[in-house]
């Protein structure tokens, strides 16, 4: 313990999170409103998890679980489902004997959730209800989301509101926005970067924000029995925690040379999440004289690949690549 | 003297102009004795290899260890008297000589310097060599040209039966056309697509240097090669997907 606390990064977060989780317990008694309480809770949450895989980086078990479980908890009193669910899922992964219960009973509220469930009457129900959709639909514009709420709530909603909620929601770290402001469209995704864990989401679409640490192509072998498309890879962090591997189609990486070869070049990058293994099946293999335990993540899983369609500069948010196949995903 | 590639004519910058159509950026390296010019797109990398002419100079390694990126624009002002066939062809030495950031390319009648836009060192995509599959050896690769441009599709599909290429387009009815290859060495049917500039570009660059190696490989891509006294061409292409190519902006550029 005195391990932990003696490192800063970790003090300042549990700092966080107990003034987080204290100001939400002092708006409990405001019943009409809850967007208060729950912008706390959901800044409390995040950071949990945060804490909590970098508790499970340094090995202490234990104590990553019981943020994940406060994480967990907090989400859920919210209705951030997929980020509880995310929660539980990491729980029974690790396996900590006193929380596996927990985990469980918590996945069985969870997935008989209803979308009825949800209040649209109030503002913190709407909020809720267009996280809902988002995930639901893997992303989507403002102008979409106005149709998913009459289809799918029978609520006409302005796109100006749906803006404002999205804000809310990036606020609250639970999507990702890319686009807009003056009149353009705002895309949507789903912020899978800052899950407890993301294997309910490979396959799908989303954004990623990290930042360039290192070219790592080099350090695969080819595979022609599998090769169908010439592509680069690169890890990325900073905001990503564990890092991500980022495969970018090699036309990609030659249109924006020299941002790929700057060391910390912010990057949005959307597309599709896959597993370590997917790169495996595209026709990148690790070389043997490759750590492998550089791409391993505490458990038997290796790092997560964002299969990228369409780069954005992260400080400008210009598209610098679209992939001919971007509309796919 | 410095230590520097010394070649017969300008032949290989002929070669890596053509590449200039093609690819918006071109890359360069200088590996121990060898100079490298490097085209990669989604579908498609080329590799041309520049070394000196064993016949009439000794094989000195000089530890060569440089990357280049050149916009296409550039590479095609700094070499275009070599763009020319005829200039290429003539009997004019042509010395290559790479340095750390620069790499410079003269003869009696040009002297040009190609400069790397890239701030550091620039990184070089891969271009992996296929050294299994079924290969089949190409004589007349000029037929094969003419026979790739005269089918209308996008894309074009290669069969290989035997002692025989087969090609065709993928999309309309169009003549199919068959090359007989010189020899395959593995009885048996290997088939895949690819675009047709790509492919062209590759049998282009194979045809100048005479008979070429064409290795297909039971996962779709396939890889021609082809060697000559001081250079030698490598181009790798990937299968495509129907559905890939026909998006707008895949090719051309």
């Amino acid at each position: 313990m005195p391990r932990i606390v003696a490192n800063d990064q970790i003090r300042k977060l549990i700092k966080s999170i107990s003034s987080n989780l204290i100001r939400a317990q002092k708006e409990e008694s405001n019943r009409t409103d809850r967007t208060i309480r729950n912008n706390y809770l959901d800044k409390a949450s995040a950071d949990s998890v945060y804490l909590a895989k970098i508790l499970l980086e340094i090995g202490e078990l234990e104590e990553s679980s019981k943020y994940f479980l406060s994480a967990a908890y907090s989400y859920e009193k919210v209705g951030a489902c997929n980020q509880s669910m995310a929660c539980y899922d990491k729980l029974l992964e690790l396996g900590v004997d006193e929380f596996i219960d927990k985990a469980k009973d918590g996945l069985n509220r969870l997935t008989s959730f209803k979308r009825d469930e949800i209040d649209i009457t109030s503002k913190e129900g709407k909020i809720n209800a267009l996280d809902f959709l988002i995930w639901k639909y893997y992303g989507a514009t403002t102008t979409k989301a106005k149709v998913y709420f009459s289809e799918e709530f029978d609520l006409e909603i302005s796109t100006a509101s749906i803006r404002s909620y999205a804000h809310e929601l990036n606020e609250r770290k639970r999507v990702i926005i890319w686009g807009g402001p003056q009149g353009r469209e705002y895309h949507i995704y789903p912020n899978m970067a800052d899950l407890a864990t993301r294997t309910r989401h490979y396959g799908k679409s989303s954004l990623f924000e990290g930042s360039i640490e290192s070219r790592i192509t080099e350090e695969f072998n080819i595979n022609f029995n599998r090769l169908s498309y010439n592509k680069e890879l690169f890890i990325i962090n900073k905001f990503i925690k564990p890092k991500m591997i980022m495969a970018v189609n090699v036309e990609g990486f030659v249109r924006n040379l020299n941002k790929f070869n700057e060391n910390g070049f912010l990057i949005k990058a959307k597309g599709v999440l896959r597993r370590f293994a997917d790169l495996q099946s595209s026709g990148y293999e690790l070389s043997s004289d490759v750590q492998a335990n550089d791409y391993k993540i505490h458990t038997n899983d290796k790092l997560d690949v964002i299969d990228s369609k369409i780069l954005l500069d992260g400080l400008t948010g210009e598209v610098i690549y679209e992939s001919a196949t971007a509309g796919d995903n | 003297m410095d230590d520097c590639i010394r070649i017969p004519n300008g032949l290989p910058l002929y070669l890596a102009g053509k590449l200039i159509n093609d690819f918006d950026t071109i890359f360069c390296q200088a590996i121990n004795n060898s100079v490298y010019f490097i085209g990669a797109r989604d579908h498609l990398s080329i590799k041309l290899k520049i070394f000196n002419n064993l016949g009439l100079f000794p094989d000195q390694d000089y530890n060569w260890d440089y990357a280049y990126a050149f916009k296409s624009e550039d590479l095609k002002r700094n070499i275009d008297w070599f763009r020319n066939k005829a200039n290429s062809n003539k009997n004019e030495r042509l010395n290559i000589l790479p340095s750390e950031d620069k790499i410079s390319i003269y003869n009696n009648i040009v002297k040009a310097e190609l400069c790397s836009y890239v701030k550091k060192r620039s990184p070089i995509p891969r271009v992996p060599e296929m050294n299994d599959g079924v290969s089949a050896k190409i004589s007349n690769l000029k037929d094969l040209v003419d026979q790739i441009r005269a089918i209308n599709d996008e894309i074009v599909n290669l069969k290989l039966v035997n002692s025989e290429l087969i090609i065709s387009g993928m999309m309309h009815e169009s003549p199919i056309y068959t090359i007989r290859v010189a020899q395959n060495f593995e009885i048996g049917e290997k088939s895949t697509r690819c675009l047709k500039p790509m492919l062209l570009i590759s049998c282009q660059l194979a045809s100048e240097l005479g008979m070429a190696e064409l290795r297909f490989h039971p996962g779709g891509a396939i890889q021609l090669s082809s060697k000559g006294d001081y250079m030698s061409v490598r181009c790798l292409l990937t299968t495509i997907d129907i559905v890939d190519s026909a998006r707008p902006g895949n090719y051309p550029r």
